[in-house]
C-alpha cells in the first residue's frame, strides 16, 4: 500500500484517536474485544457451516433445508455482527499495522466472495428449495454454494489469523 | 418387518429400505470426505499464497531469527503503545558498536540468567538495509510487571539487543531494552528454540 502515501497517514491517525487509544490502553478492553470476536466467529462460520453440510445431504432425512437455514442463518448473522463490531474497535487501536498488512486484502476480499456467494444462493437457486427441502438430493448449484462458503470462510479465519500478529 | 424396527433402521439390515439406508451413509460419507479434502487442499494453497507474516508478538520465537541476536540504539520515531502489544519504531545508529561495557552490564529485572546471557554474548552491531526498525514489545502488563510504569515517547533514545524477523523483513523483537537513564526492561516471556550463536569476536 506503499504507494498511497495518504493511506497509511489515515491509519496512523485513526489508531492515535481517542477511540484508537482507549481500544489498546483500558485495561483488559483488548482481551474482552478479542474473546468476543471468537464468539462471533464461531456463531457466524459454526452455523453457516452447518447449513452448509446440509446443502451437501448431511441430516436429509431428518431435517428440511428450509428448518435448517430459518434456526441457523439468523444465528450466523448475529455472529457476523458481533465479529464486525469487534473487529472493527480492535482495528482502530492497531489500524496502522493491520492496515497495511498484505493479508488484509485477503480477508476484506474473502468477505466479499463469501457475500457474492451468500447473495447468488439466496436470489438463485434457494427459491426452488420446495423441491428439494427434505427426503432428496440437493441441486449441484446448491451444493457448489455450500463449498464455496466452506471454503471462503475457512479462508477470512486463515487470513484474520495472519492479519493479527 | 418388524415396526419396531422401522425407525431402528440400523437394527434391521434384513430390510431393503434399510439396506438402501446404509448405502446412502455410504455414499454421504465419501461426499464428505471429499468435500473436507477438498477444503484442505484450499486452505494449504492459501496458506503457502500468503506472504511470510512477520512481527510473532506475544507467542514464539518462530518469526525470528533466533541464531543471532543484534544490538541496536537509536531515536523512536513512533510509538504505539498498549494491547495487544506495544510497538516502536527505531531510526537506528547504522553500526553503532557494542558498548564497551556491555560485558558489565547487569540484566534487567526478571531476566531469565542463561537466555539474556547468551542473547547478550550473541549481540552484534545491527549493518542492515534498513534506516528504521520496527520494535515489537510486550504488552503494557507485561511491561509493569518489569518494572516499565510508563511509556515510551517519540524523540527518546534507547537502546535494544534482540532478533531481526525472519525473512528479511524490518521488524526487531527485543529480548531487553534500556531507556536513556540506564533502565532496562526485561522483554521475553517464552523460550529460545536454541540459545543464540556468540557473537565473533571481530565484530565488537
Amino acid at each position: 500500500m506503499q504507494y498511497v502515501s495518504w493511506f497509511p497517514g489515515l491509519l496512523a491517525a485513526l489508531e492515535r484517536s481517542s477511540v484508537g487509544d482507549a481500544v489498546r490502553l483500558t485495561p483488559n478492553l483488548y482481551p474482552v474485544l478479542e474473546s468476543l470476536h471468537v464468539l462471533g466467529i464461531a456463531l457466524l462460520v459454526g452455523s453457516a457451516v452447518a447449513v452448509d453440510l446440509r446443502l451437501l445431504g448431511a441430516g436429509r432425512s431428518v431435517l428440511p433445508v428450509t428448518v435448517v437455514a430459518r434456526y441457523l442463518l439468523p444465528l450466523s448473522h448475529i455472529g457476523f455482527g458481533l465479529a464486525v463490531v469487534t473487529g472493527l474497535a480492535m482495528f482502530t487501536g492497531v489500524a496502522l499495522q493491520v492496515g497495511t498488512s498484505a493479508a488484509g486484502p485477503w480477508k476484506l476480499g474473502l468477505i466479499v466472495v463469501a457475500g457474492i456467494n451468500i447473495a447468488v444462493f439466496h436470489t438463485g437457486i434457494y427459491r426452488t428449495v420446495d423441491k428439494w427441502d427434505i427426503h432428496t438430493g440437493t441441486p449441484v448449484r446448491a451444493k457448489i454454494a455450500a463449498v464455496v462458503s466452506v471454503l471462503t470462510w475457512t479462508g477470512v479465519i486463515i487470513a484474520g489469523r495472519f492479519l493479527a500478529y | 418387518m418388524n415396526p419396531v424396527f422401522d425407525h431402528k433402521p440400523q437394527v434391521a439390515p434384513a430390510s431393503g429400505k434399510d439396506v438402501r439406508g446404509d448405502e446412502e451413509g455410504l455414499e454421504s460419507l465419501a461426499r464428505r470426505k471429499a468435500v473436507l479434502a477438498g477444503a484442505g487442499t484450499a486452505a494449504a494453497l492459501l496458506l503457502a499464497l500468503l506472504p511470510a507474516m512477520p512481527a510473532a508478538a506475544h507467542h514464539s520465537w518462530n518469526a525470528s531469527e533466533t541464531r543471532y541476536a543484534y544490538y541496536v540504539t537509536g531515536t523512536v520515531t513512533y510509538v504505539r503503545w498498549g494491547n495487544p502489544h506495544c510497538q516502536v519504531r527505531l531510526r537506528v545508529e547504522k553500526g553503532a558498536a557494542v558498548p564497551a561495557d556491555w560485558a558489565q552490564r547487569p540484566l534487567p529485572p526478571g531476566a531469565d540468567e542463561t537466555d539474556g546471557h547468551a542473547t547478550m554474548v550473541s549481540a552484534r552491531p545491527y549493518n542492515g538495509e534498513y534506516q528504521e526498525l520496527m520494535l515489537t514489545l510486550a504488552p503494557p502488563d507485561w511491561m509493569g510487571k518489569w518494572g516499565m510504569n510508563r511509556e515510551l515517547k517519540v524523540g527518546e533514545h534507547i537502546e535494544a539487543a534482540g532478533f531481526l524477523d525472519v525473512g528479511g523483513g524490518d521488524g526487531l523483537r527485543p529480548v531487553m531494552f534500556w531507556m536513556a537513564g540506564g533502565q532496562g526492561v526485561w522483554q521475553k516471556l517464552t523460550a529460545f528454540p536454541h540459545l543464540p550463536e556468540p557473537a565473533p569476536a571481530e565484530s565488537n
